[in-house]
């Protein structure tokens, strides 16, 4: 049975619609500190 | 050829698969968070490690016949945004809206007590929790150092929680 993340194969997104955030080293860090937390 | 080796790390649950999906597309991501969020920068994070935990859950789900790598993360990143506002932060905010601005005290009363009522389904511990992070946007850093635990501990509660109650009100 298809689930979202299966139908999310067929979308397409505009890029230009958003301003993409160079993120810094620290923020970076403290993402994959939570994650792995 | 970068796509294929963050695809083929995180389906193997390597951590760094995590670290280059962060590298790599930690600023597209906060980016569709931030923009589908708006000004409620309070659940920005909490949105976008949902993004990145979806990512690293679901891959399976991803096709590389059917779509980029790229766009399907940018897919993930805005249904999560737009279901994270749907679903916690558009009814929370209309009905504190409302009750802060230019509502009768017997409107705020009542939605207070709605409110209390609801969050009555929770433990007490949780009950302050969600108040705090909620409805006085008090940043979970600062209820972590305080409360002298982990953000991820606030996080699986606030995500406990919050499937309890649409668990009740469903």
């Amino acid at each position: 049975m298809k689930n979202q993340y299966d139908l999310l194969n067929g979308s397409s997104v505009d890029f230009d619609e958003y301003e993409e955030i160079e993120l810094t080293a620290s923020e970076k860090k403290a993402n994959e500190k939570t994650l792995k937390a | 050829m970068e796509d294929d080796w963050i695809v083929a790390c995180i389906t193997r649950k390597k951590e760094k698969g995590l670290e280059l999906l962060i590298d790599q597309y930690g600023g597209l991501i906060t980016s569709i968070v931030r923009k589908h969020l708006g000004t409620l920068k309070s659940y920005e994070e909490e949105c976008v490690n949902d993004v990145l935990l979806a990512v690293w859950h679901h891959i399976h789900r991803f096709d590389s016949e059917k779509n980029t790598f790229k766009n399907w993360v940018a897919a993930v990143a805005k249904y999560k945004a737009i279901d994270y506002q749907r679903k916690y932060i558009k009814t929370q905010h209309e009905a504190l809206g409302e009750a802060e601005f230019g509502e009768s005290p017997e409107v705020h009363n009542v939605q207070t007590n709605d409110v209390e009522e609801l969050l009555g389904h929770l433990s007490e511990g949780d009950r302050e929790l969600f108040k705090a992070y909620y409805l006085q946007e008090v940043e979970l850093k600062q209820i972590a150092k305080k409360q002298e635990t982990t953000i991820s501990n606030l996080y699986n509660r606030l995500s406990r929680g919050r499937k309890k109650l649409k668990a009740i009100f469903k």
